[in-house]
């Protein structure tokens, strides 16, 4: 004969299953749920997100930060300063003109090669007029550029003018080039 | 068996829940990268972003330690740091990290380097700071609030331009400071190596530049002159070479022409390029001062490196930006809830290019519940609580919203708090100032009802023009309330009318007179009782209740005396002027013993209802005593000679009182010579025996 005991424990262990038993029914419903509806770890991925990817390409992101540390300081190892003086721009391709007539404005457009900072004047004449502006000088990596030109039409006049920039880099001497525009 | 069985199925599920929410954590990945929209220009130029000290406790969190005597080791050669920069690039220890460099600022372009405190240390381990020297922190937040450019973003181009990084290097070497970030520093060395310019030389010069040209981009790129990337699908510009040869489009096979949009992959142009139609300012600027974008392979290899066509810088801006501060992308933000009004008719806008939605207009006047907000380049935007709830992109330009403006009322009124309350911002309905305690009366001038609650302001806010109120449904109107049976009151002692609420007193009541009341107010702690006179004028005077009374009924008969009615009379309550159901016939006879005077008319009352204090009388001119009349109080009288008592309408002549007698004499009846006064007990036993009131004076 079982003793009361023993019945007790047989009651709460069924009881303990049968709650278990709800339990993965109720995660197996969810996941089913997320699984249908591509939601959380269903979700499609586009590209490799493993952690493991990740910390992988870190490793060579760290690595070539490091390569390139070493290549910098290897360079300069020795020297004082590592940076170039600004070479001295010459005449002929230091000063690129590119005027435009659009609207009612011819706008003159500059690419400067070795002027890091420093001054922009703007001559424009057709032998009875001349036309005059100022504007500093902008720049950025690959070539700086004069800042403002642009020039009323009503400045100017239908016919041919010769355009010329001088830049005037800080502390350097300045250069000029000069190019002709038909105005129409 | 059995529980291990339990506890392990348990903890298998435990763990397949925590396991995959680790991997779900968001990681940047390519399809997430806009070539057009790095970053938004309300995040870019957003120079409050940081703080200097926030600045200063961010590098630290980036770079908790520095390896400052150099002991580790470097993997390849065995040998510590040490040894290893002395032997390698001249450098001895201590090394100094980004996190205690200091520097005197370089505010111009020179050769000389400024004058820093790499390698110096107190005794105490803690940097030497040379005076006039500033710390990194501080560089980048004076630069940015120069500039207006975002610290996020001065310190990602440090730690995207920097070697080392700086931002992560824990034993730098002094040169990796000079250019720390790439300003002036032109991709023309060999192989396309950065040439820094060396007037531009200094970590403090390198930071202000480095924001100076960033500002110059962004103010100048609409400009018509402006040769670099622009906001756009960008302008074809001729392309040709010094002698005018036409040169090759980077990003086409036109010859002689290219987009100022085109960007290339990486520095040669056998890379190639592709035309980017950019979408902010920002973007614009920095593919200007780094002029690449990155390819398939650096974005498919997004925390590492692609080919021998990637270029990194604009790439790993956005994806430092993105794993530190977050999106670069203006996004909503919750705002608490609030209330607003449109201001003109509005409709709904896509915030990031400005257009209007396809929503129906917005009327004027309409209020809205709104609950996030988004600034873009188009301005500050509001959402409502619909759209944010289900996160559509369509908000409400600011300017076209307002808070809705309180309502003078018609005349002031008093209110008192029925809970503990708070004044709220009526617009969110958040508390502000210090709690009121119930009970607290307030004179309010204005009110404003917003999202269906009404709430009042007080005069004082609203002269003041506060935006606080005390919502309606904490308080009740202070107001004189009718009297649920209006009634007649006695004034006990002289007094005066009183307005309780603008505390003036009006004329003179005297003791005595009688008033009938309709209405009461409590004030400050007393009660007011208001005529009914007053009451029906809408005046504010009241008398205090303090001084009023109720008029009693008075004990006017030593006896009950029998009375007989002369005409059909209702019993009425004379101080509430209300009739009782059911008539007294004429003819009928009642014992009365008390009286009531009110307001200078007199009723008797039954002796049964005077036991029953029951408020029930009749007017006193509708009984008779026999043939007399009651008095209206038992008059205690003299006599001041010898005088018969006679039967007043046939003159006989019954016993004499002597003169000084004291009688008490309840009724009367008169004659055209004469009033004769009759006895309570000859009026008890109606014995028609009274005697002239000539020969009687009061006692």
């Amino acid at each position: 004969m079982r003793s009361l005991s023993t019945r007790r424990h047989r009651k709460l262990y069924r009881l303990i299953v049968v709650i278990l038993l709800c339990l993965l029914l109720a995660i197996g419903a969810a996941i089913g749920y997320l699984y249908v509806s591509k939601k959380w770890i269903f979700a499609p991925q586009t590209s490799p997100t493993s952690q493991q990817t990740i910390e992988k390409q870190k490793e060579a992101e760290q690595s070539l930060e490091n390569k390139s540390k070493d290549t910098y300081l290897h360079q300069t190892n020795g020297v004082d300063n590592p940076g170039v003086e600004v070479p001295i721009a010459s005449t002929s391709d230091s000063i690129r003109i590119l005027p435009e007539q659009s609207g009612q404005s011819v706008i003159i457009r500059t690419q400067l090669f070795e002027y890091p900072s420093g001054t922009c004047s703007l001559s424009i004449e057709n032998g009875s007029k001349t036309y005059r502006s100022e504007a500093d000088i902008l720049y950025q990596s690959e070539y700086s550029t004069c800042q403002g030109f642009s020039v009323p039409l009503s400045e100017l006049g239908s016919g041919r003018w010769t355009i010329s920039i001088k830049a005037t880099p800080v502390g350097g001497l300045s250069n000029i080039n000069t190019t002709s525009f038909e105005v129409k | 068996m059995k529980k291990i069985l339990i506890f392990a199925t348990i903890t298998a599920l435990v763990v397949s829940f925590v396991a995959p929410v680790s991997q779900a954590n968001a990681t940047i990945t390519a399809d997430m990268w806009r070539a057009e929209r790095i970053i938004d220009d309300v995040v870019f130029t957003n120079a409050s972003a940081m703080t200097v000290g926030e600045i200063d406790t961010f590098l630290k969190k980036l770079l908790p330690t520095c390896d400052r005597w150099g002991v580790k080791t470097v993997n390849s050669s065995g040998l510590t740091r040490a040894q290893y920069a002395l032997d390698t690039y001249g450098v001895r220890t201590p090394f100094t990290c980004l996190t205690d460099y200091y520097e005197i600022p370089k505010t111009a372009p020179s050769t000389t380097l400024p004058i820093n405190n790499y390698g110096k240390y107190n005794t105490d381990g803690s940097p030497y700071v040379p005076a006039g020297a500033i710390s990194v922190a501080q560089m980048i937040y004076n630069a940015g609030q120069k500039y207006q450019i975002s610290p996020q973003a001065l310190i990602i181009k440090l730690a995207t331009e920097s070697p080392g990084p700086l931002t992560r290097d824990d034993w730098p070497m002094p040169s990796q400071y000079y250019y720390a970030m790439g300003a002036h520093c032109p991709d023309d060395g060999p192989g396309g190596a950065a040439n820094c310019r060396v007037e531009w030389s200094g970590f403090s010069l390198q930071m202000d530049e480095a924001a100076n040209l960033l500002r110059g981009y962004l103010d100048n790129m609409d400009q018509s002159w402006w040769p670099y990337k622009r906001v756009g699908p960008g302008v074809d510009f001729v392309k040709k070479d010094a002698n005018g040869v036409a040169l090759k489009d980077l990003c086409s096979s036109r010859v002689g022409f290219q987009n100022s949009n085109c960007i290339g992959w990486n520095v040669p142009a056998s890379c190639g390029g592709t035309v980017i139609n950019i979408q902010s300012k920002a973007t614009a600027a920095l593919y200007t001062y780094t002029p690449y974008q990155p390819n398939q392979a650096a974005l498919l290899n997004m925390y590492g490196t692609g080919d021998a066509c990637s270029a990194y810088g604009n790439r790993n801006f956005w994806r430092v930006w993105n794993d530190w501060f977050g999106s670069t992308v203006a996004t909503y933000t919750p705002i608490t809830p609030e209330w607003m009004q449109v201001s003109s008719s509005a409709q709904k806008m896509n915030p990031q290019t400005g257009s209007a939605t396809s929503d129906a207009p917005l009327a004027t006047g309409s209020e809205i519940l709104l609950t996030s907000k988004i600034t873009t380049s188009n301005g500050t935007f509001y959402r409502t609580q619909y759209d944010t709830n289900y996160n559509l992109n369509k908000a409400i330009l600011a300017q076209n919203m307002k808070l809705k403006d309180f309502v003078n009322l018609s005349s002031p009124m008093w209110i008192r708090l029925k809970y503990d309350s708070h004044k709220q911002y009526p617009y969110t309905g958040y508390n502000i100032d210090n709690k009121i305690p119930a009970g607290t009366e307030l004179k309010v001038t204005s009110k404003i009802d917003v999202g269906g609650s009404l709430s009042y302001r007080t005069e004082y806010d609203t002269n003041a023009n506060l935006l606080k109120a005390v919502p309606s449904v904490f308080v009740e109107e202070i107001a004189y309330q009718p009297f649920q049976e209006p009634r007649w009151m006695r004034v006990v002692k002289d007094t005066a009318y009183y307005d309780p609420f603008s505390k003036t007193y009006g004329s003179t009541v005297l003791k005595g007179q009688d008033f009938k009341l309709s209405s009461k107010v409590d004030f400050s702690g007393k009660a007011y009782s208001r005529t009914s006179e007053l009451t029906s004028s809408g005046s504010m005077f009241a008398i205090p209740a303090a001084d009023l009374a109720e008029i009693p009924y008075v004990i006017t008969y030593n006896s009950p005396i029998r009375v007989t009615l002369t005409t059909d009379v209702k019993k009425i309550s004379p101080t509430k002027d209300i009739e009782w159901p059911g008539t007294l016939l004429a003819g009928s006879n009642v014992s009365v013993s008390e009286t009531i005077t009110v307001n200078g008319i007199t009723y008797v009352r039954s002796s049964y209802d005077a036991a029953y204090k029951l408020d029930k009388a009749f007017p006193i001119n509708s009984v008779r005593s026999g043939d007399y009349l009651l008095m209206t109080e038992s008059r205690k009288m003299k006599t001041t000679v010898d005088v018969y008592k006679v039967n007043p309408k046939t003159g006989q002549k019954f016993e004499i009182i002597k003169a000084g007698s004291v009688l008490y004499f309840v009724a009367k009846y008169s004659t055209t010579t004469d009033t004769y006064l009759r006895t309570e007990y000859d009026n008890l036993y109606n014995l028609d025996k009274a005697i002239p009131i000539s020969s009687l004076v009061n006692v």
